[in-house]
């Protein structure tokens, strides 16, 4: 009889610890998938950058045909040489435009790619916060846990922002950039102002890089100093005594991320980054942020974080300086004629 | 029947297995961030034996070297960090005071809704390559961290040690302790820390009875009980700087082990520049035995495990993302392994840290 119960009791341990163990699998399985994906997302971005890139480089000499073969057919008259000149570079353009849409389909196809991971993650996003936030609604939660969710659903936020500025609809701004083009009938005027408001586009990007790379620097500075500390208060503990500097150094280090108290505000930071975003702006982090309510990991992870943002301002600065200069070419060679 | 239980069981025992292992693995989306140093380094001391005899000072030289690798990996809920030292020391006429040394360190916190619960724990194994003082120390923590009341945080731990010397057993000792910090940000940067712990101590060797005419050591085991009250603060911008001041008593049932103690120390650091730090290091105590006995009963084996007054200035530059010189002087007044006696050394090391 007490065996039977014994077992009875095993079988229903047995079923608690298989239901525990298929929760736990599915959470690794998403956390896995989670990850997978963001790698491939940073791959196929990269993919679409690349092609961009070549698309661009065609671009210029495609431009400047254009606009020869354009002053060649304003003329009335053209006599064998300008004819056979005419000949040649309709010929030459008509390839570049091949090519050209040879990588607009690659671009097209890559992008849809892009746009099916960017969805898939952004729903993975998505319940994530949702998750956090069923958390954060739980009554009487420490301050310092409730600012860990809030930072962890800010980090979710800044990656949907990022995630949709890559697949998203384009902005007015980036739909107006990617128009932006020379046509036959712009005067040299016309496509110095169009070349201008590319450079204008390219300075905002390059004035943010530059935001976030002065913020990069001064976190890590601040990081620096952490670790400095502890490697001259961990080598005079190793070869002279052990208890009490380690003591000092571990509970002020500890001490200091368990004091998280709420002085900087986290809501308020969090929600100016969430306005920051929503303005087409990319969140730096506020001055006064006390990051010493975070872990060297997590710190790490901000680092890092941020020096990605300030790679794609510099990646879409570069495109539209480049953009802006084969324009100011053109404006100088149609001076010159 | 007893068959089929054996098999639950052992089904049991590999589903938790499989269920705590992919979790370690998984740890939600963080990754594991690993850290080498590796210091090699100049160092001349100008009293090598500890003497407390100016007199009898010897200096010499030694050869450094330092590995320091650290592994962490966290998420919202889990941290798991791993930390191990390694150091030798050779110096160059007194090969008696050459040494190795091994350390590690982990510890591991998970927390449940607004409770922080974790382990902590370290190893040390002090080896002397050429003399008899081999020791080694252990201590295991559990911690759990309470939700704030009115911005003050609180965690408590327990705690168990203990030293073991591998030929000197009478001054081994185990001990038990418990601990509560509190913690509040005071502002934006700063933070006070409050500690305050209790530990008992049992030696294992007997005590030291005095009488007027004789001294003895009847067969009772010497145990002390050793309380400590600590308050720190803490700013870290642009510059760090840490200050504690601990006032620690210590009872004990042997005679002239008692003794009241306020310990000032001081940590500095600056960055004078991108590539220049400057880092500073300072203690001092008050130490007062309230018992009076004969100055021939030593405290501890190794003089090293004792820091009263010192004070390390240490200036660094960064000879590359990776590669930083590194010149350090330090001063020390530290109370010798006879109670109330002191000794006096200065000790100037110049090197390399390689971090990987």
């Amino acid at each position: 009889m007490a065996l039977e119960k014994e077992e009875d009791e095993m079988k229903l341990i047995t079923m608690l610890v298989f239901v525990v163990m298929l929760l736990a699998g599915a959470n690794v399985f998403a956390q896995g998938s989670m990850r997978a994906l963001e790698a491939q997302f940073v791959k196929i971005d990269s993919a679409v950058s690349v092609l961009n890139n070549k698309k661009n480089i065609l671009n210029e000499p495609l431009q400047q045909k254009a606009v020869q073969i354009q002053e060649l057919k304003n003329k009335n008259e053209l006599n064998y040489f300008q004819h056979q000149k005419l000949e040649g570079l309709l010929k030459d353009s008509q390839d570049l435009s091949n090519r050209m849409a040879d990588f607009d389909s690659d671009l097209r196809k890559v992008k849809q790619r892009l746009v099916k991971t960017g969805n898939e993650l952004l729903t993975i996003y998505d319940s994530e916060i949702k998750k956090s936030l069923k958390n954060l609604a739980t009554k009487d939660l420490a301050q310092e846990y409730r600012q860990t969710i809030l930072q962890n659903i800010e980090i979710l936020r800044r990656k949907k922002e990022n995630i949709k500025s890559r697949i998203g609809p384009e902005t007015a701004i980036e739909i107006r950039m990617s128009q932006l083009k020379i046509e036959p009938d712009d005067t040299p005027k016309r496509i110095k102002q169009k070349a201008d408001l590319l450079k204008d586009q390219e300075d905002k990007f390059r004035r943010l890089a530059s935001r976030l790379n002065s913020r990069k620097e001064e976190l890590t500075k601040e990081l620096n100093l952490r670790n400095r500390i502890h490697d001259l208060v961990t080598d005079l503990a190793l070869f002279d005594q052990q208890e009490e500097i380690l003591g000092n150094l571990s509970t002020s280090e500890g001490g200091s991320r368990l004091a998280s108290a709420d002085a900087s505000n986290p809501d308020d930071e969090i929600s100016q980054g969430l306005r920051a975003s929503e303005s087409n702006f990319i969140f730096v982090g506020q001055k006064d942020f006390n990051f010493s309510t975070l872990s060297t990991e997590q710190f790490e992870e901000f680092i890092e974080s941020l020096i990605e943002q300030e790679k794609q301002a510099e990646i879409k600065a570069d495109s539209l300086g480049q953009r802006a200069e084969t324009f100011y070419k053109a404006v100088k060679r149609l001076k010159k004629q | 029947m007893k068959r089929s239980l054996r098999s639950l069981r052992i089904l049991q025992f590999l589903c938790v297995f499989i269920l705590i292992c992919p979790n370690a693995e998984a740890q939600n989306s963080g990754k594991w961030r690993i850290k080498n140093r590796l210091q090699a380094s100049y160092q001349f001391d100008d009293n090598i034996r500890e003497n407390t005899a100016d007199s009898l000072k010897k200096n010499d030289s030694s050869l450094r070297f330092l590995f320091h690798s650290r592994a962490s990996r966290s998420n919202s809920n889990t941290r798991l960090a791993f930390s191990y030292q390694g150091g030798l020391q050779s110096y160059f006429r007194h090969s008696i005071e050459n040494k190795l040394i091994n350390e590690i360190q982990f510890s591991g916190q998970y927390r449940l809704r607004k409770f922080v619960g974790g382990v902590r724990g370290n190893g040390r194994l002090k080896i002397y390559l050429n003399h008899s003082f081999d020791y080694s120390t252990g201590s295991f923590e559990l911690f759990l961290r309470l939700p704030p009341l009115a911005n003050f945080f609180n965690e408590f731990a327990i705690n168990t040690g203990g030293l073991e010397y591998q030929n000197f057993p009478g001054f081994n000792y185990s001990e038990k302790q418990v601990k509560w910090t509190i913690s509040k940000e005071l502002s934006s940067g700063l933070t006070g820390v409050l500690d305050l712990s209790g530990k008992s101590i049992d030696y294992h060797r007997n005590i030291i009875v005095t009488t007027e005419d004789s001294t003895g050591c009847p067969d009772i085991q010497q145990k002390d009980d050793n309380y400590k009250v600590q308050f720190k603060v803490n700013y870290t911008k642009s510059f760090l700087v840490n200050f504690s001041y601990s006032l620690q008593y210590n009872d004990s049932n042997s005679r002239g082990y008692k003794y009241t103690r306020h310990q000032f120390v001081l940590i500095i650091g600056i960055p004078l520049s991108n590539k220049t730090w400057l880092r500073g290091y300072a203690a001092a105590q008050i130490k007062i035995y309230p018992e009076e006995v004969l100055p021939i009963f030593p405290t501890d084996v190794d003089t090293e495990r004792e820091e009263s007054n010192f004070f390390v200035v240490d200036m660094s530059r960064d000879l590359n993302p990776s590669i930083s010189a590194l010149l350090r002087f330090a001063y020390y007044n530290n109370e010798s392994v006879i109670r109330s006696r002191f000794y006096r050394k200065a000790i100037l090391t110049a090197g390399f840290d390689f971090r990987f």
